[in-house]
């Protein structure tokens, strides 16, 4: 064989350098990546020893195992592409300005019949924020403005314009409230967030609309916080560029209502200016509260106070911190004030005053917070539980509610409410007092 | 070896040094691998960016049998083959016929930054049939053996070595044709 020095020389002569800045945005998403895996296996870890202690669940995991092998061996064979959807959202989120339409449609379950037809269309920027329009069809087939949602970044502030009602609503947010609004349940990002947190199936490869498509499904209840009822959720991705195609969520709330999203037709990339995302509030318009909403903080105060207000009400603690508390609102806000909410629900032009408006949502605030604080300690992988199935005011020393602070340190809510922070070997003790769900 | 499974130990415990460990001695090369096997320093940056990721999303479960070179290599050309097949099924231009885009439409915010000699490297490997290149590539890029390259491509050592003096003999008279400037010492 020739000797290779010569080509050897042109390959080391050949410098390729990064630029510092891209190069630390990129180690940094890497980082993330690696925390975040650590943190979702050593969740499904916990979850899977308490499991596999039950000997008939080991017997029927074993069988399970065998199954999903095989069903994962043909899954792998009908989909060469293999895209991963932590690579779908990864993509989305350095994509800075991109543009979707969104068609949704509500059936009555009882009579059959379409209750209402939208459509809208929704603009993101990574600079400015969310803009979503979404108009009605009536029935002659003419479209009608309904509503405007805003989010905007740099004010951290949303204003919903109601285009039927000519009012409009402001709310102020903190750092951290904002960053779970932002979770908008028609968001694409947090629609792949949300069925990555899932457990999903692959729905193999597919052609949509010429474009060849990889299919992934969810109908696990616990999507959305579980808000929207019985679901079947799918996202088709294009396997060339791994960006959604169309998104898809079947639900259907209890025994009344069915309602069907499409999101589609995606721009990506698109060139935005500024002045789209400057809210119009025509002059006539007036504000649905006397002065604009400020969302409580998600910390340990606002759980308490949250906490409190509903044993104060109820006389006991909630069964589970999950968005479902708002539908047991009527037993939580004074008997008055909620009938004069009631028109809301139920005869949207007659509106309360903007002063009776203001003291409702003033009232649901502190469980506001308490669902969004314990919502945030799940998102961020730190290791919360809640014991409202069994503990009761009177269980002083008793464990309500618990989450990670550091490795070496566990912060605790106990029946009476008052606090404390401990280690997790006290953690494990008081834990193995608790009474039996 | 024994420093590389210490990192090792440490990552898949979420240590951030060691990552940065790993991140930064393997970054360059890796970079330019892509770049040399795809002619599309876009393209190269998307694939090492998830090399990394996938790496760093496996922390937990990742089990090293080789070296960790090999292994992200590994990664690495399976990503550009992966490439070259959709390209080629979608029936769009071809990478390694395609014009070079190593230099245009790049921002100074993007991450690699090439020299000119990378870029007409870059180009002459792209006369090379896929195989040839990424034999080349490997051993000349990467230091790897004929052995780990036999395996990397499933075909016989005897095999790599044709595919290696063939594409040497190639690559040899396309940068001595395409002018001396390149590297005037060229024999």
């Amino acid at each position: 064989m020739q000797p290779a020095d010569d080509i050897r020389n042109v390959f080391k002569q050949a410098e390729l350098g990064v630029n510092e800045q891209p190069d630390e945005q990129v180690f940094e998403q890497i980082l993330q990546a690696q925390q975040e895996s650590l943190r979702s296996r050593q969740a499904a870890q916990n979850k899977w020893r308490i499991i596999m202690k039950n000997p008939i669940t080991k017997m029927s995991a074993a069988a399970v195992i065998v199954v999903g092998c095989f069903l994962g061996h043909l899954l792998l064979q009908g989909t060469d592409s293999g895209i991963a959807l932590g690579d779908v959202l990864e993509k989305m989120n350095r994509i800075k300005v991109y543009k979707y339409q969104i068609n949704s449609t509500t059936t009555d379950l009882q009579t059959g019949q379409l209750k209402r037809e939208t459509q809208g269309t929704c603009l993101i920027s990574a600079d400015y924020g969310i803009r979503q329009s979404t108009e009605t069809v009536d029935p002659n087939g003419s479209n009608i403005p309904l509503w405007e949602h805003y989010t905007l970044l740099h004010e951290k502030t949303t204003i919903a314009v109601f285009h039927d009602k000519k009012q409009y609503m402001q709310v102020e947010f903190t750092e951290s409230t904002f960053d779970e609004k932002k979770k908008s349940a028609s968001d694409p990002r947090y629609m792949v967030q949300q069925l990555m947190d899932c457990n999903y199936i692959s729905l193999g490869q597919s052609t949509l609309e010429g474009i060849k498509v990889e299919g992934f499904q969810t109908t696990d209840p616990k999507y959305h916080w579980g808000m929207l009822g019985t679901l079947d959720v799918k996202l088709w991705v294009d396997v060339q560029t791994r960006l959604p195609v169309r998104l898809e969520i079947a639900s259907q709330y209890k025994d009344k209502s069915k309602r069907h999203m499409v999101v589609q037709d995606f721009q990506w990339d698109v060139i935005v200016d500024a002045r789209e995302f400057e809210p119009n509030i025509p002059q006539d318009y007036t504000s649905m509260t006397s002065e604009p909403i400020t969302m409580p903080a998600m910390d340990e105060q606002s759980a308490i106070s949250g906490l409190r207000l509903i044993l104060e009400k109820t006389g006991s603690y909630p069964e589970e911190l999950s968005m479902k508390i708002m539908e047991h609102m009527k037993d939580l806000i004074d008997p008055n004030m909620m009938k004069q909410m009631k028109v809301i629900t139920k005869n949207g032009k007659n509106m309360p005053s903007p002063e009776v408006m203001q003291k409702y949502l003033d009232a649901v605030k502190p469980i506001t917070g308490l669902v969004w604080f314990h919502a945030s300690l799940v998102r961020e992988g730190k290791d919360p539980a809640y014991y409202g199935k069994v503990i009761t005011p009177d269980d002083k020393d008793q464990i309500l509610m618990r989450w990670k602070v550091s490795d070496s340190e566990y912060r605790v809510i106990f029946g009476d409410l008052h606090t404390k922070t401990v280690s997790p070997e006290v953690l494990a003790e008081l834990e193995k007092t608790l009474p039996r769900q | 070896m024994i420093e590389e499974k210490k990192l090792i130990f440490r990552f898949k415990r979420g240590n951030r040094d060691a990552l940065r460990g790993i991140y930064d001695k393997f970054k360059i090369d890796l970079l330019k691998l892509a770049v040399v096997l795809t002619n599309d320093v876009n393209a190269a940056e998307d694939i090492v960016h998830d090399v990394f990721l996938r790496f760093a999303q496996s922390a937990k479960r990742f089990k090293l049998t080789g070296s960790l070179k090999s292994y992200l290599v590994t990664s690495l050309v399976n990503r550009v083959r992966n490439i070259h097949r959709n390209r080629a099924r979608h029936n769009l231009i071809q990478m390694d016929k395609a014009d070079s885009v190593a230099s245009s439409g790049r921002s100074p915010l993007q991450w690699a930054v090439l020299s000119e000699q990378i870029t007409q490297l870059s180009q002459a490997l792209q006369e090379l049939p896929y195989e040839q290149r990424e034999v080349i590539c490997c051993r000349m890029e990467m230091d790897m053996t004929f052995r780990q390259i036999a395996a990397l491509q499933q075909v016989s050592q005897d095999t790599v070595k044709g595919r290696y003096r063939y594409g040497l003999t190639k690559l040899r008279s396309l940068l001595n044709s395409k002018g001396k400037k390149c590297n005037p010492q060229m024999t």
